[in-house]
C-alpha cells in the first residue's frame, strides 16, 4: 500500500467541544484526564483559560459548564479550561486540511494545526502542547 | 509599401480595440468597485463562516467550499471603509492570484461584464491615498464610476510578498 493509501486509513480520536460556537477538536491521545473545576487544587497546577491563550475577538469568553484538560506527561501539571466537551470522534487523518495560507500568515504562531469539514461544521483541531506553550494574555 | 503598412496599422488597431477585459462589478457602501473577471474563480451567497480565533480584524474566517477551506477576508475593514452587516445580497468572491487564494466578502455582485480593455482609464490623481496602491484603473457602468482593483496587489499587501 503507498504512503498516501495509509494516511488516509488512519485514524485520530478527537474529543470535541464548542467555544463562543467556535467548534475544537483536541486528539485524546495528548489528554490525561478531563476535572471539574472545583475539583483541581490550585496548588502546583497551571490552570489557563482557553481564551488567555488564543484570543477570541469577543471581549467576555463565557464557558457554559467548564471543564478542565490535563495535558499528558507535564510537570507540573498543567490544564486548559474550556467548555463540556460534546463527544468524541474518530476522523480519518486523510480529512485533515491545512489552514489556508492567509490565516497562517497573520497566525505564525497559532496551535491550531489543522482544519476538518464536517458538513457545515469546520472543526478546529488544537494542539494542546502548543497552546498550553502560547503566551497568556488577558 | 505605404499600403501594406496602412493596412498593418490598421490591424493593429483593430487589435487593440478588440482586446477585451473582463470585470466582476461589485458593491461596497455606496460605489462600485470592480475585479479583473480572471482573477475571480467563483462568486457564492455568503454561507456559515467559521471565526479562527487569534485571526486579525479584516479575516472574517475560513468557509467550506465542497470540500476545500478558503480564508474569507473583509475588504470593508481592509481598506478601511466602515463596517457593514452581511445581508442577502451580500455575496463572496473566491480570487486567486499570483498563488494567494482567498474569498473576500463584498456587499453586492452587480455585474459581470465584458468591456473593451481601452475603456480602462488610469486611476484618477484624487483617488484616496489608502486604496490607491490597489487600482489599477477605472471605467463606468451604469452611468457610475467604477474603482477597478488589482486583487494581485491587495494580496501582495496582505501576505508582504512581493511579485
Amino acid at each position: 500500500m503507498t504512503e498516501i493509501g495509509n494516511r488516509e486509513l488512519k485514524e485520530i480520536d478527537l474529543i470535541i467541544f464548542k467555544i463562543m460556537g467556535v467548534v475544537l477538536g483536541i486528539d485524546i491521545e495528548q489528554i490525561s484526564q478531563i476535572r471539574e473545576p472545583d475539583h483541581v487544587e490550585a496548588e502546583d497546577v497551571n490552570i489557563f483559560a482557553f481564551h488567555q491563550k488564543i484570543p477570541f475577538r469577543e471581549n467576555k469568553v463565557l464557558y457554559k459548564s467548564p471543564k478542565i484538560l490535563f495535558i499528558k506527561d507535564e510537570w507540573p501539571a498543567s490544564g486548559i479550561i474550556i467548555d463540556q466537551p460534546e463527544e468524541i470522534i474518530s476522523i480519518k487523518t486523510g480529512s485533515i486540511q491545512p489552514l489556508p495560507q492567509l490565516i497562517k500568515k497573520f497566525n505564525r504562531s497559532t496551535p491550531i494545526w489543522g482544519v476538518v469539514p464536517r458538513g457545515e461544521e469546520i472543526i478546529l483541531l488544537i494542539d494542546l502542547c502548543r497552546l498550553l506553550k502560547s503566551k497568556t494574555g488577558t | 509599401m505605404g499600403d501594406v503598412n496602412r493596412q498593418t496599422d490598421v490591424k493593429k488597431n483593430v487589435a487593440a480595440d478588440e482586446k477585451r477585459v473582463e470585470l466582476v462589478i461589485f458593491s461596497l457602501l455606496e460605489d462600485y468597485y470592480a475585479f479583473i473577471g480572471s482573477d475571480i474563480k467563483e462568486i457564492l451567497p455568503v454561507g456559515t463562516i467559521t471565526y479562527v480565533p487569534g485571526s486579525p480584524d479584516f479575516i472574517l474566517g475560513i468557509i467550506n467550499v465542497r470540500g476545500d477551506i478558503e480564508s474569507v477576508f473583509d475588504i470593508h475593514k481592509f481598506l478601511g471603509l466602515p463596517d457593514v452587516k452581511i445581508v442577502q445580497e451580500s455575496r463572496i468572491a473566491i480570487a486567486d492570484k499570483d498563488d494567494v487564494r482567498s474569498a473576500i466578502l463584498v456587499d453586492s455582485v452587480e455585474d459581470v461584464i465584458n468591456v473593451p480593455a481601452n475603456s480602462i482609464k488610469p486611476p484618477i490623481s484624487t483617488l484616496d491615498k489608502s486604496i490607491q496602491e490597489f487600482v489599477v484603473g477605472e471605467t463606468t457602468y451604469n452611468k457610475k464610476n467604477v474603482t477597478v482593483f488589482d486583487v494581485g496587489k491587495i494580496f501582495e499587501k496582505l501576505t508582504g510578498r512581493t511579485k
